[in-house]
């Protein structure tokens, strides 16, 4: 075995009121740096197959370490918690891993102003690491996004942007799909159509951020489930229990 | 969201390394203690059966007859053995389970970004720059040289109790330290203890799960305890190998060169 490490440090390590953060002044505007993407401005721009930029939206960006609603992680089982067949000796549990999320929180949650006509198909989210750019509005009057990024003139091209802004290619699709990116049209038309996403807040979620956690959930449950007393549910307990300890054989 | 990314260009490998490794190396030295110019961390160390991969991503630690005790499962407090206490404060040592940096432990600090400088949050207790050790690189996400002057006794722990099982041949092994988990706090964590029983209603296991809430309270790293040349992941020189009052680790040294982004 070697160190293992909670993938959800990340969040711990770069929480503004956790104490990894409490060692810095983090209202000193010089110290962006102690933290990668934890509250930072951010821009999600949502283009065509192309990078043709058709909408962009600014919002900021956080860590959250639990509260996970990412399905098919869950571990669930039963055990007995006393003797006797009732339905209450018998408890129900889930177990739910620390999966890190960044979220992506738009500033404002109203219609997009279309850049281009278009059909959505990528969005990318840029994070500010060096917190320049606005949080309020693209092209906030003291500190706008440049232009590139966002006005739909020229084709977003994000393997040119620096390294102060990390980017994460998302997938877009309308409120039927589970992509990233829930629009409430896909085909956008700048004359005729208005737009708007459909969640408030955007969860990424990093389940396999460290190592390979996929065989954890297999591990746990043979793990628990090898206590004759745990099972999937009552009926599979009691059936475990009458194989490890069969009933007497009446005299004959 | 049911969604797969390329997160390399978002958490490239370098800045994996760079949010990481302000767990374990303190950015500052402050001259005594205070709350939020320190940043200590505590390591737990616990006897009994070394946890899966799978119990400690889930916060879910199963004690099982036989597991620690011979004829019943032991709580995760009865399993701890105490805990030590790893300050950057720069001070004279003072308590018996405390490594204070300079003095009974070296501390490899946190590498900043090319060109940056922080400022600390508190500036009353004189906090200096921890410098990072020269020998290492951005893959070394704490590294600890603790001083062999010292025998550290660690705070709190069940060993009184657990000296008692070992002494009437109740445990499985003979109460040494297995292993070990770091977190940000002394308490140990807040759990709810599951009492799984059998059809005579007698206990066979406890499953501690891990309660929200007291979030710096969790096992944030953990590994294997062992004697010098055993191979742990914490050698201990003394009280490595049985059920000690005191111990002296050695030297911890974590390396991030693999923690590839994968998700």
């Amino acid at each position: 075995m070697s160190i293992m490490i909670q993938p959800d440090i990340l969040a711990i390590c770069e929480s503004k009121s956790g104490d990894v953060q409490k060692q810095f002044d983090v209202t000193n505007p010089a110290n962006v740096q102690s933290r990668a993407l934890d509250d930072k401005p951010a821009l999600l721009v949502v283009t065509d197959a192309t990078d043709n930029i058709l909408l962009s939206i600014v919002g900021h960006t956080a860590w959250h370490s639990h509260d996970v609603k990412l399905q098919g992680h869950d571990v669930a089982l039963t055990y007995r918690n006393t003797s006797g067949t009732a339905e209450t000796a018998f408890t129900a549990l889930t177990l739910k891993p620390r999966i890190p999320a960044l979220s992506f929180t738009p500033t404002a949650n109203f219609a997009e102003k279309i850049r281009q006509s278009g059909t959505a198909a990528k969005a990318y989210l840029i994070v500010d690491h060096m917190e320049l750019y606005s949080r309020l509005a693209v092209d906030d009057a003291t500190n706008p996004w440049p232009v590139a990024y966002w006005d739909g003139s020229v084709a977003l091209d994000v393997a040119s942007l620096p390294e102060t802004l990390p980017y994460l290619q998302l997938s877009v699709g309308d409120l039927s799909t589970d992509a990233s990116v829930r629009l409430t049209r896909l085909d956008l038309n700048m004359a005729e159509h208005s737009v708007q996403m459909a969640d408030p807040v955007i969860y990424l979620y990093f389940p396999n951020i460290l190592r390979d956690w996929s065989t954890a959930k297999d591990e746990l449950t043979a793990l628990l489930m090898d206590v004759t007393h745990v099972g999937t549910d009552q009926a599979d307990i009691e059936a475990k229990e009458l194989v490890a300890f069969p009933p007497e054989e009446p005299a004959v | 969201m049911a969604d797969t990314y390329d997160i390399s260009t978002l958490l490239p490998t370098k800045t994996l390394q760079r949010i990481m490794q302000h767990f374990g190396s303190p950015s500052f030295t402050p001259n005594s203690y205070n709350t939020s110019a320190n940043n200590p961390v505590y390591i737990h160390l616990m006897t009994g059966r070394v946890p899966t991969l799978s119990e400690f991503y889930y916060g879910a630690y199963l004690d099982r007859i036989g597991d620690t005790h011979k004829t019943r499962p032991l709580s995760f407090t009865e399993r701890h053995l105490g805990y030590l206490v790893i300050t950057p404060q720069r001070a004279a040592s003072s308590g018996a389970s405390a490594y204070h940096q300079g003095t009974d432990i070296l501390i490899s600090g946190a590498r900043w970004p090319e060109g940056a400088t922080f400022t600390p949050s508190n500036t009353s207790y004189d906090p200096v720059r921890l410098e990072p050790n020269p020998l290492g690189d951005a893959t070394w996400m704490l590294d600890w040289s603790f001083s062999a002057n010292k025998q550290a006794t660690p705070t709190d722990g069940n060993r009184d109790q657990l000296r008692t099982y070992r002494d009437n041949g109740e445990l499985v092994g003979n109460g040494a330290p297995t292993w070990f988990y770091i977190a940000d706090y002394a308490y140990l964590p807040v759990f709810h203890e599951q009492s799984i029983r059998d059809h005579t209603n007698a206990e066979v296991a406890l499953l501690h799960t891990l309660q929200n809430g007291s979030e710096n309270r969790r096992p944030m790293i953990m590994g294997t305890v062992g004697p010098l040349g055993s191979g742990a992941d914490l050698e201990l020189a003394s009280g490595g190998d049985e059920l000690s009052e005191t111990v002296s680790p050695v030297s911890l040294r974590i390396l991030l060169q693999d923690a590839a982004p994968v998700a």
